[in-house]
């Protein structure tokens, strides 16, 4: 069996922050349905990826797609960051209440879906390479500098959960509860989602979108005694184990080829997750009104 | 500790006319009728904390019920949680046996008295200076508001100041040393003293 070190801690801070981002929107919004999916940030995400493809189609820039996409997504991620945290935010806060933005997150992603698939049908029709194989998350290109950045932000937002854990177990009882016991929840709330919105951005523009593996692995680690009775191993620890789930899969891609070529992990792990979740579903009333 | 809350407005558009005084180891009980605007004057209390009440730790208990998204106890949740070395730790060794049948049991399957039992139970094992009740005899029946009764005679005894917003008078309201009324006249809410028990 060939091992890839780079490709291997790529894999495993890719599952450390889907599960991490996961869990924040879960956590944050006291909803088991949220997630960087549901809320759209995945649409986000490959909105700046297919901006980055074009930009460097129509430009012929040199730089990587994926540095294209991250400077394109820490733009946006700015600006929406200043929007929520700075400017008078808060009325379309209270205005928006959880199920639309859940609705909206899923109409944007389709939205973003389709302006894919439109550009693709574009590329093909003028001749130009269009890298489809982004929809897919994978790690065949992965480097040094993906790992650098993906190492050091995941660790320092984990870093700040620890700090904040207690809070994560007070909002789990109901936000009206946290914020009686003195925690500034809108506050929270818009950091974490932004938090949230940074991972999936940061692991799309590297290695392609791992559509719904945000949702379920929190799931299916709340379904392990240890996780279910304290959100504060949710979060602390839960990262780690979606790592080495990760990790271990796309070894598994990166040495068994199939018909010779290498299945995306981003394909094989959110068919392994639906089912998990349907297996799950079964085993305890996850959608609840 | 003496409180004298001077508050001007609390809903935009309303003026407020009256103030509250809130005493260590005194109850409180805000009445009025629906509508009048007694859960904002709580949720203000929430959002003002800290111009209104300076350090002082508040806690409050309200109506929502316990919704968590894993399937954990009353049991769990006090594993999760920190006392802060506050003398309320006796106090809840004292009223759980009230708790205990159902402590073991997942939050989200139990009824809405029993729910809002284990609120006022985790309210009382985090400690805290002020406490704040929300309608707190809603879905309880009448053993459990004996229960509550004695937690907040008990919490009296611990010195705490309780605030609690009730729509029936009866048994909590002769636990109280002070009654406020709300009312609207106009745009204006007013708030006045009502008895001293």
């Amino acid at each position: 069996m060939e091992i890839d070190l780079v490709r291997v801690l790529c894999a495993f801070f890719c599952g450390f922050g889907l599960t991490l981002s996961g869990s924040l929107c879960q956590l944050t919004t006291n909803n088991s349905l949220a997630s960087p999916s549901t809320l759209g940030m995945d649409g986000i995400g490959v909105g700046c990826l297919i901006l980055a493809q074009t930009f460097i189609t129509s430009i012929g820039f040199s730089w990587g797609i994926e540095l294209t996409s991250l400077g394109f997504f820490l733009s946006l991620f700015s600006l929406i960051a200043f929007f929520l945290l700075k400017m008078r935010s808060k009325r379309l806060w209270q205005f928006l209440n959880l199920k639309q933005i859940i609705l909206l997150g899923l109409a944007f992603n389709l939205m973003m879906g389709a302006i894919f698939s439109v550009l693709q049908f574009m590329f093909m029709a003028l001749n130009y390479d269009f890298p489809t194989s982004l929809w897919f998350g994978h790690f065949k290109h992965a480097e040094s500098t993906g790992l650098l950045i993906l190492g050091l932000s995941f660790s320092l937002i984990w870093i700040y959960c620890f700090r904040h854990s207690e809070k994560f177990n007070f909002i789990n009882l109901g936000v009206h509860m946290a914020q009686g016991m003195g925690v500034n929840v809108e506050r929270f709330q818009k950091i974490n989602l932004l938090l949230a919105l940074f991972i999936t951005g940061t692991i799309i523009s590297f290695f392609g979108v791992f559509s719904f593996l945000g949702l379920v692995l929190p799931h299916i680690l709340r379904s392990f005694g240890i996780f279910k009775i304290n959100m504060r191993n949710e979060i602390l620890w839960g990262p780690w184990i979606g790592g080495v789930v990760i990790a271990v899969v796309d070894l598994a891609c990166y040495n068994f080829i199939f018909y010779g070529a290498e299945l995306p992990v981003g394909m094989i792990s959110s068919v392994i997750g639906a089912f998990s979740l349907i297996l799950l579903s079964f085993k305890m009333n996850i959608v609840r009104g | 500790m003496e409180i004298n809350l001077s508050i001007s407005e609390f809903l935009p558009g309303w003026s407020f006319e009256g103030d509250i005084k809130i005493d260590s180891g005194n109850a409180i009980l805000i009445h009025g009728p629906n509508g009048v605007g007694k859960s904002s004057l709580l949720q203000y209390f929430k959002l003002n904390h800290k111009s209104l009440f300076a350090h002082r730790v508040l806690r409050f208990v309200d109506q929502p019920r316990l919704n968590p998204l894993n399937d954990i106890s009353l049991n769990d949740v006090i594993y999760q949680l920190s006392n802060r070395g506050d003398s309320t730790l006796k106090l809840f060794q004292e009223f759980f046996p009230i708790v205990e049948d159902y402590a073991s049991k997942p939050l989200k399957d139990l009824s809405g008295g029993q729910n809002q039992m284990c609120k006022i139970m985790i309210g009382i094992f985090l400690g805290g200076d002020i406490y704040f009740f929300d309608e707190p005899s809603q879905n309880l029946d009448d053993k459990n508001i004996k229960n509550f009764s004695c937690c907040l005679e008990g919490l009296k005894r611990a010195n705490k100041a309780c605030v609690i917003i009730e729509h029936q008078s009866g048994l909590i309201k002769s636990l109280c040393q002070k009654s406020y009324g709300m009312e609207r006249e106009g745009s204006t809410i007013k708030i006045k003293e009502s008895h001293g028990n």
